[in-house]
């Protein structure tokens, strides 16, 4: 009787086989038979470290953001700087213990960001101490002219560095581990796919894993786009332009599948296309943030705009980090993009010459920010329909 | 067992059979891929243009009672451009929904900006006051459009003395005829670029076939749920003390579109229909065609439904809204709720049975 309920199950299989690619004449090699599952469901999964360091990143922002207070609230940048190295039990603690995780961000994060980084703690910690509403050149706490109840702690250049600071945290930890770290293990056939640990699986299954603990996505994603975090959310933001999430998701799908069933050709196969892919989906970050700065120039709101500009600045420092050797933009387009958001003050731009409200009209602004999007699209080969769609 | 065995033996055939099916070339679309589509075309030359004629007439209307006003003010002439502005502001109801592409879009600054409420009232009266503005500027952008007009017209302080004897008399009218020359000015701009005798985005409009990002469908459905979100938004969510959801926030009755005049209830209803019309101009037969379903039954018969709920429940709010907010604010959160229901089918079940892609963010910062 059981025997015979094995037939659907092989009848599906065939399916799949038949599905719609054109058949490429018989030429195939022989390749292990393995079914790819439609959501993240496999034995031997484990990526609670970062759930955990996810939750530490949040807490790390949520800090910042108690500075974003009228009147201020001074925030220690030492504070910070502790819950990053994760001493001192700044977290709250929750079923994830995460004081005594003992896991660090700073593990985890690139040297670059991680300097980067301890800059913009010490910045929070002195210009969250102004009294002052924020102004050119004067630190302090400003509100959104739409929204009153948001409001923002800027530096005298008008950087909002909670925003930087989470931005970096994406392009320094979860984009750099998962295509300098743990997709670079998956290229380089280096790390070990034979032993198998009961509940993480192989030391290849598990850093594959952690790269998709990373993406900050559902199991079921893009079914379901509840809960999405970091750069899942991000992904889904810019997928009717860059088809990012189905990308991702199929690529982490096929690879864990492929390393369980020994398909190391695939496996770099679909490495490749995710360290590729989050190239792309840190450049299309930036022309997203384009987009909202239009939407709050045209919205009137400069102080939401200097919101999205900071947004937008950390994810294009954020594009250095990533050292792979494939990563589309070079260092000197870094720079030239940067320059962008101030040309005066190149690498320190003061975001108040950037959107100036009192001498600014929008077209002159947004005209700044079409320049930003336009050489993103000439960089990364994005058209001109896809980077409207972004 | 064996029975459920075959059963399920059986579905997977029909499932591979249709599988088979679909990696043809979708033909399940119910939106032409080429050429001129008879449902844009009639949206195109009976809905929209239509509407932007009205509002272009509205508006001229409006700015030649003012500029004659400004001549020779007194108080039938202030009232006859009282009159005249609340006609324009619903003209406008029923042209806002195309703000979020062609013409309106690559306007600059985009149209969308004449109606960013509420209006910043300490700067217009520092403006009126110093007499020496430039409107186009950011820190303007709540200094001008329809909200300025409403407040300079029908403010507590917009008497006829405020035109003729006050101290900042001719710098007050002075102000209204800037503001509405912008208003008119960008107005015109955009009606003649959509006009088959001016810039012709008609035509782009109903040959912009298909249901990509780009194509008019795309496009249209993109900037109709922007423009419905501001209605769902900013016109009652937050005047209702409703958003951010999931917060208890007070009511903020100044925060009404209209909150000078007090016609905000009626700019809703405006707008709403307009919607609604567009909807049943062709979004309608499409989704029709395309036969989506919703519990059960036609996605369309439901969308018509809650819109024809929506209207009765909005025609049920009394103006002043901003006062009625505070004395009787149930008709408007059971309005709210209806809306909330019509965003989701048509920003979630319509663009989804017809393949078109909601490409606008929620803005949220993050």
């Amino acid at each position: 009787m059981k025997k015979y309920s094995y037939i659907p199950f092989i009848l599906l299989v065939t399916t799949f086989c038949w599905s719609c690619k054109k058949d490429k004449n018989n030429a195939t090699p022989v390749i292990p038979v393995y079914t790819v599952p439609t959501t993240y469901n496999f034995t031997n999964v484990d990526y609670s470290n970062q759930k955990k360091l996810l939750a530490m990143a949040d807490q790390v922002v949520a800090a910042i953001n108690i500075s974003n207070s009228i009147p201020n609230i001074p925030v220690s940048a030492q504070a910070l700087k502790d819950m990053f190295n994760n001493v001192n039990g700044h977290f709250n603690d929750s079923a994830l213990s995460l004081n005594a995780s003992g896991l660090k961000l700073s593990d985890y994060c690139s040297a670059a960001a991680k300097a980067d980084l301890m800059n913009y703690f010490d910045s929070i910690g002195v210009y969250s101490q102004s009294a002052a509403t924020a102004s050119a050149g004067v630190a302090g706490v400003a509100a959104s002219s739409v929204s009153a109840s948001k409001k923002f702690l800027l530096s005298p250049t008008g950087i909002f560095y909670s925003q930087v600071v989470k931005k970096t945290i994406m392009g320094g930890i979860c984009a750099y581990e998962i295509a300098n770290v743990y997709m670079a293990d998956s290229v380089g056939n280096s790390t070990d796919n034979t032993t198998v640990i009961s509940g993480s699986g192989t030391a290849l299954e598990h850093h594959w894993d952690e790269a998709f603990g990373f993406f900050g996505v559902p199991i079921d994603f893009p079914t379901n786009t509840s809960g999405l975090k970091y750069f899942g959310s991000y992904s889904n933001q810019v997928d009717a332009g860059l088809h990012s999430n189905a990308t991702l998701m199929n690529a982490f799908l096929k690879g864990r599948a492929a390393i369980s069933n020994k398909d190391l050709t695939t496996k770099q196969a679909q490495a490749a296309i995710i360290i590729s892919t989050f190239d792309q989906l840190g450049a299309a970050t930036v022309v997203q943030e384009m987009k909202e700065t239009d939407a709050n120039i045209e919205a009137g709101d400069a102080v939401a705009a200097y919101g999205t500009l900071s947004e937008a600045l950390g994810f294009v420092r954020s594009l250095k980090y990533n050292t792979s050797a494939t990563r589309v933009i070079t260092d000197a387009q870094i720079t030239q993009l940067e320059a962008l958001f101030d040309s005066a003050n190149p690498g320190n731009p003061n975001l108040y010459n950037f959107v100036n409200p009192s001498v600014n009209t929008t077209a002159q602004i947004e005209a700044k920010t079409n320049a930003i999007r336009q050489l993103i699209g000439t960089i990364y080969g994005f058209s001109a329909t896809e980077l409207a769609a972004l | 067992m064996k029975r459920i065995a075959l059963l399920i033996t059986g579905i997977t055939l029909v499932v591979l059979l249709i599988a088979n099916f679909s990696c043809k070339k979708k033909s399940s679309s119910p939106v032409a891929s080429s050429g001129p589509d008879s449902t844009l075309i009639n949206i195109g030359n009976n809905i929209i243009l239509p509407s932007y004629t009205a509002l272009g007439n509205a508006v001229n209307a409006m700015d030649a009672a003012i500029t004659d006003f400004n001549a020779s003010p007194d108080a039938s002439k202030l009232a006859n451009v009282q009159t005249l502005f609340k006609t324009a502001y619903l003209a406008w109801q029923s042209a806002s929904e195309y703000n979020g592409f062609g013409p309106a879009m690559n306007n600059q600054p985009t149209l969308a900006g004449l109606n960013l409420f509420p209006a910043t009232t300490s700067r217009i009266d520092s403006n009126v006051v110093s007499g020496n503005y430039d409107l186009k500027v950011l820190s303007n952008a709540t200094a001008k459009g329809f909200p300025a007009m409403d407040y300079l017209l029908f403010s507590a302080g917009a008497t006829i003395a405020s035109f003729t004897t006050a101290s900042t008399a001719a710098n007050r009218k002075q102000y209204l005829v800037a503001v509405s020359a912008d208003i008119k000015a960008e107005i015109t701009t955009v009606v003649t670029a959509w006009s088959a005798t001016g810039g012709n985005y008609i035509n782009t409009f109903v040959n912009g076939a298909g249901n990509s990002i780009s194509s008019s469908l795309g496009l249209l459905i993109n900037s109709l749920d922007q423009d419905f979100e501001i209605l769902k938004n900013d016109k009652l969510g937050i005047p209702l003390g409703k958003q951010p959801p999931g917060t208890a926030l007070p009511v903020l009755p100044n925060e009404v579109e209209a909150y000078y005049s007090g016609i905000s209830a009626q700019l809703l209803l405006a707008q709403l229909k307009a919607v609604q019309g567009i909807y049943t101009a062709g979004l309608d037969n499409y989704v029709v065609k395309a036969n989506a379903k919703y519990n059960g039954g036609a996605l369309s018969d439901t969308i018509k439904a809650h819109f024809a709920l929506a209207v009765s429940e909005i025609q049920a709010i009394p103006d002043p809204f901003s006062a009625t907010i505070q004395s009787n604010p149930a008709p408007a959160d059971v309005a709210y709720a209806e809306i909330q229901k019509i965003v989701v089918l048509l920003k979630t079940d319509m663009p989804s049975s017809l393949g078109v892609l909601i490409t606008y963010g929620d803005n949220d910062g993050d």
